[in-house]
């Protein structure tokens, strides 16, 4: 063992500068009251929801036990200013600009600029996407949700990837398909899809489902981010909707990770080194040399389209392009820092949500930007 | 006949193992408050499930922490930023304030595998199931991790 081994184990295993809150087993037993009772709450508001619609004679939630939450958001005047604490947007379209608050809240942008409260959630909730269509949505964090009626309701997905344990929802579309990546409790992964437009929910067999570490969806495939075992070599699996994996190594080995984009995978070699080369593949089955990073540290990477990344850091932000790398300037504050992939965009319109729950907006592909409302 | 080893109760796991959830968490997220919150949602959500868990449950509790922390790819992306949540002053209170601070900078995939290696003293095999990558890739991050903080710290190797 080294001196520093030596003084980092000495460093962890310190008393700790105060001693552990008396009240704090209080506050852990009420905190899980509150989380019954949201749920509690939940069911109710949903078990309101089937009575009226038995009564009214409707038959389209009779018998469905995973009933769409109520619409809150019909009797909510229209604010007209961004709403506070936005942890993340969805963007399907140049019409349609959803955000989700930190109080587990979506709303959507109007068309005089204002935002709608749409919807409370019953669980907590971190991340909302939607379909091109902006009528089919998902929401997940302690759990998995979906609307198909534009955000005004949601229904609770409970089988199949509503099984998973907290937390290990990660949830991205094809062109037809949703796909549910989650880690179950005994820590591989499994892999859910349904046809976009119902909760249709099959498992897809996934392969080295013990070392998937994520997926994200890119050109029409579902990406599958595999850790070679030993070597500590990312591979991307890819497949579409019918087709077999195919695999396809990182150009590089190490710290490096990969960004999709809507049609093209990012990866940057050497990023924390000082400098990286951006690699990008378009066909999922090659990489090619796209661009030259000359950042000392980057903390966020956003692919704005095929031909644009993002890079923010220090000394200064970077849009990277096949024409070359220009520094811009995203107006991020002190140590703000981006929430990486909670933007969107459509067109030349781009959005970054930021850790002061700032929306920032560039209208001109992502040379300029500039604070939403 | 063999008698089985009683279970303790939900309250007597968390008085018994409070400190220790908290200096894990301390290694996590480099703050005793972020720790203190960290620690509380794992909890919380044990609670919930204290029934469902067999055996131990200080594995399922740090393993609710980790996920919570620290994202194998992005997750990372909604937790406040350490900056904001470590201390101000909290240097001040604590045995080398030197490390402390260079442990804040690093990463929190990094930091949490310092954590399970050095503090929960996990071999590379048992930190990489936890973290749900390769031997590899604990190794190249526990690997980098010195190396920054030996940097930082200006430490021979």
């Amino acid at each position: 063992m080294n001196n520093l081994e030596d003084r980092l184990r000495r460093g962890l295993e310190s008393p700790l500068a105060a001693d552990p809150d008396d009240g704090l087993l209080g506050r852990i037993h009420t905190g899980a009251r509150r989380r019954r009772r949201r749920r509690a709450a939940a069911i109710t508001a949903a078990t309101a929801v089937v009575v009226a619609g038995v009564a009214f004679g409707s038959s389209a939630l009779k018998g469905d036990e995973h009933r769409p939450s109520p619409l809150v958001g019909s009797s909510t005047p229209t604010p007209t200013r961004v709403p506070a604490a936005v942890i993340d947007l969805a963007v399907p379209d140049a019409d349609h600009v959803f955000a989700l608050t930190s109080d587990s809240a979506v709303w959507l942008q109007q068309s005089d600029g204002g935002w709608q409260r749409l919807h409370d959630f019953s669980g907590s909730v971190e991340y909302v996407d939607f379909a091109p269509d902006a009528r089919n949505g998902w929401a997940w964090g302690s759990g998995l949700w979906s609307t198909h009626d534009g955000g005004k309701t949601w229904s609770e997905i409970t089988d199949g990837p509503g099984t998973a344990s907290d937390y290990g929802y990660r949830v991205d579309l094809t062109q037809d398909r949703a796909w549910s990546l989650h880690r179950t409790d005994r820590g591989g992964m499994q892999l859910w899809s349904t046809p976009i437009g119902v909760d249709a929910w099959s498992n897809t067999l996934l392969p080295y489902r013990s070392s998937v570490v994520d997926m994200e969806t890119s050109g029409g495939k579902v990406v599958v981010l595999a850790a070679s075992e030993g070597a500590g070599q990312l591979t991307l699996l890819s497949r579409n909707d019918v087709d077999d994996w195919t695999s396809l190594d990182l150009p590089c080995a190490g710290e490096n990770q990969a960004y999709p984009g809507n049609a093209e995978v990012f990866v940057l070699c050497g990023a924390d080194k000082g400098g990286a080369m951006v690699y990008r593949s378009v066909d999922l089955s090659s990489w090619e040399v796209f661009g030259h990073s000359d950042l000392t540290s980057v903390t966020a990477v956003v692919p704005l389209a095929d031909d644009r990344l993002l890079l923010l850091g220090s000394p200064h932000d970077l849009l990277v392009t096949p024409e070359g790398s220009e520094p811009v300037d995203v107006g991020l504050q002190g140590d703000e820092e981006v929430f990486q992939d909670t933007g969107g965009g459509a067109g030349d319109t781009a959005y970054l949500v930021t850790s002061r729950h700032r929306i920032l907006i560039s209208r001109d592909t992502g040379l300029t930007w500039s604070q939403l409302g | 006949m063999q008698l089985r080893e009683e279970r303790p109760t939900y309250d007597e796991f968390v008085v018994a193992r409070l400190p220790h959830l908290l200096r894990f968490g301390r290694a996590l997220t480099g703050s005793e408050h972020a720790a203190a919150d960290l620690v509380q949602d794992a909890l919380e959500r044990t609670l919930l499930r204290w029934a469902s868990i067999s055996g131990d449950a200080e594995p399922y509790v740090r393993r609710a922490m980790i996920n919570r922390h620290v994202s194998l790819w992005r997750k990372w992306r909604h937790e406040q930023p350490i900056g904001e949540l470590a201390d101000r002053g909290y240097d001040d209170h604590v045995a080398d304030p030197d490390l402390w601070a260079a442990l804040r900078q690093l990463a929190p995939r990094q930091r949490a595998v310092l954590a399970l290696r050095y503090f929960e003293d996990l071999t590379e095999a048992d930190t990489a199931a936890i973290l749900g990558c390769s031997v590899g890739t604990v190794k190249s991050q526990a690997h980098n991790a010195m190396a920054r903080l030996r940097s930082m710290l200006q430490e021979e190797s």
